[in-house]
């Protein structure tokens, strides 16, 4: 049975035990999402000189955009970290051996991965922002927009409003049904690195991206054989026929459905292989 | 009581046991001696449900390990031959896993600390390896479970920390509790042991309770008389 009481246990176990591990990583990610606006202003101090510098527009757009992407390798490399305390032997003794359920320690990881590491990008962001606004007093320049709002709502001057930084904007300009495709087939990837991490605790990110690979070469090639194979070109025509006439926003609503199935299966794959760890990193049947 | 029945395990195609059962009742302390590569210390993480065997089952109190229940492993306690405290004070690590072991004692600790010559003020990242076993074992002792495993841990100790070791389990013993010790340093543990269990692959040499506990005991004559004449 599930124990709240034993959930938050397993938080603040985890907490003490990991804490330099997530201070480390955290304030690394805070530097690393600060890092394009402190290069920007030290590169136009050095070629412009400081005096010259109240020109230089805010370059909010670019920021937000390298930020964002920041943000996105970021959710992909924690994911392949979700299960760091397994990485060494003792590690897995400590953590199989925690009097809970796999269910409760299993949680703890998806809320620490879901939301701790969205948690941290955001407080990044802030603290860039801050940055940013302090470069800005520094040389004088008073035209400033928030990066917090360009990176996460995509409100403010009318570029960002034009642009599709920010969630508002992607919702404006393809609609909820797209954008929530995107969304669960962008969550989807990530959360595969989870996947991959449950599976091997050692070397799991660069096994996760040669999955993405071969996938992305072979199985076009292998489709493409057995097309061939199975059906004529009549078939082919035939079907490019048909699904000229299936209404697209039906082709999205299905992409929808089958992008939220593949996210259950993959949370639950997760799972499965990690109330099925052993000490060993060998698995049995 | 912990019921190991008719197991097989294999690290992949390697079979370190098959058919192979074992049991230990409530209450004493219980030598777990074999040679090296006999399967000890795998044996000890199929108690703890750290390894699934392939066949049969391991049971305590009934219940299957491999299913990890929070009840057992809170009831149980592994202190591993080799590993790694995280560096931070031994009071927050105190804080953090106390909840989980309901007859968690911080006397207790204090009282294997001191034995062990040990102030409870240390940060668990500033200390040897022998330093860290000494903190291991009070903490496993403390946490009060009902079954406490350990795997050789005598290894790594000088020679007063082997006396201050078999002190330090005297007092934190009590009549409920179980523990299990895996060596194959036979002299370290000789004066400790209530029940020795003899191993080798598949077989149980010996099983019995040392009985002539007044009397010093020679463990290592009997455990190469067991181990060379099987009965």
């Amino acid at each position: 049975m599930f124990s709240f009481k034993r959930f938050i246990n397993v938080a603040r176990w985890d907490l003490s035990v990991n804490s330099k591990f997530y201070t480390r990583s955290a304030i690394m990610m805070m530097a690393f999402i600060s890092t394009p606006i402190v290069l920007f202003y030290l590169y136009n101090m050095l070629t412009k000189g400081f005096l010259l510098m109240g020109n230089t527009t805010d370059n909010v757009e670019g920021f937000a955009v390298t930020i964002s992407l920041i943000g996105i390798a970021y959710m992909i490399i924690s994911s392949g970290y979700m299960f760091h305390n397994l990485l060494t032997k003792q590690g897995r003794i400590s953590e199989l051996t925690l009097p809970a359920t796999n269910l409760e320690r299993f949680l703890w990881h998806v809320v620490v991965i879901v939301i701790g590491v969205q948690l941290v990008y955001f407080c990044g962001v802030v603290v860039a922002d801050f940055l940013h606004f302090l470069f800005r007093l520094a040389i004088q320049n008073a035209d400033i927009q928030s990066l917090t709002a360009a990176c996460f709502w995509g409100v403010g001057e009318p570029w960002i409003e034009s642009s599709n930084v920010g969630y508002i904007n992607f919702v404006k300009n393809y609609g909820y049904e797209i954008t929530l495709a995107i969304f669960i087939w962008a969550s989807c990837y990530t959360r595969s690195f989870c996947l991959f991490n449950a599976w091997k605790y050692k070397y799991n990110i660069p096994w996760t991206f040669l999955f993405y690979f071969i996938l992305q070469t072979v199985l076009p090639l292998v489709l493409l054989f057995l097309g061939t194979m199975f059906f004529s070109k009549e078939n082919v025509l035939d079907f490019m026929e048909w699904i000229k006439d299936v209404n697209p926003h039906n082709i999205i609503i299905g992409m929808d459905i089958v992008g939220i199935l593949v996210y259950i299966c993959i949370w639950l794959l997760t799972y499965r292989l990690y109330k099925r760890a052993q000490l060993t990193t060998k698995r049995n049947p | 009581m912990i019921n190991i029945q008719n197991i097989k395990f294999a690290y992949s195609k390697e079979v370190v046991l098959d058919g192979f059962s074992l049991q230990f009742d409530k209450g004493g302390i219980y030598g777990l001696l074999g040679k090296n590569g006999t399967g000890k210390s795998t044996l000890l993480y199929l108690m703890m449900g750290l390894l699934r065997p392939q066949k049969g089952i391991v049971t305590v109190d009934g219940i299957d390990t491999t299913l990890r229940r929070p009840e057992v492993l809170s009831e149980m306690f592994l202190v591993p031959e080799e590993y790694d405290l995280p560096a931070i004070s031994l009071s927050a690590y105190v804080k953090a896993i106390k909840p989980f072991y309901p007859r968690f004692s911080e006397d207790l600790l204090k009282q294997c600390l001191a034995n062990f010559e040990m102030s409870t003020d240390i940060n668990l990242g500033a200390l040897s390896m022998g330093q860290k076993k000494k903190v291991y074992m009070s903490i496993a002792l403390a946490a009060n479970t009902r079954y406490l495993l350990m795997d050789e841990p005598t290894n790594g100790l000088d020679i007063l920390s082997k006396s201050q070791f078999r002190k330090v389990v005297i007092e934190g013993m009590s009549e409920d509790k179980t523990i299990i010790i895996s060596t194959h340093q036979v002299h370290d543990v000789e004066l400790l042991l209530d029940h020795v269990c003899i191993i080798e692959r598949n077989n149980v040499l010996l099983n019995e309770p040392l009985v002539e506990k007044d009397q010093a005991i020679n463990l290592e004559e009997l455990f190469i008389k067991t181990v060379k004449d099987p009965l």
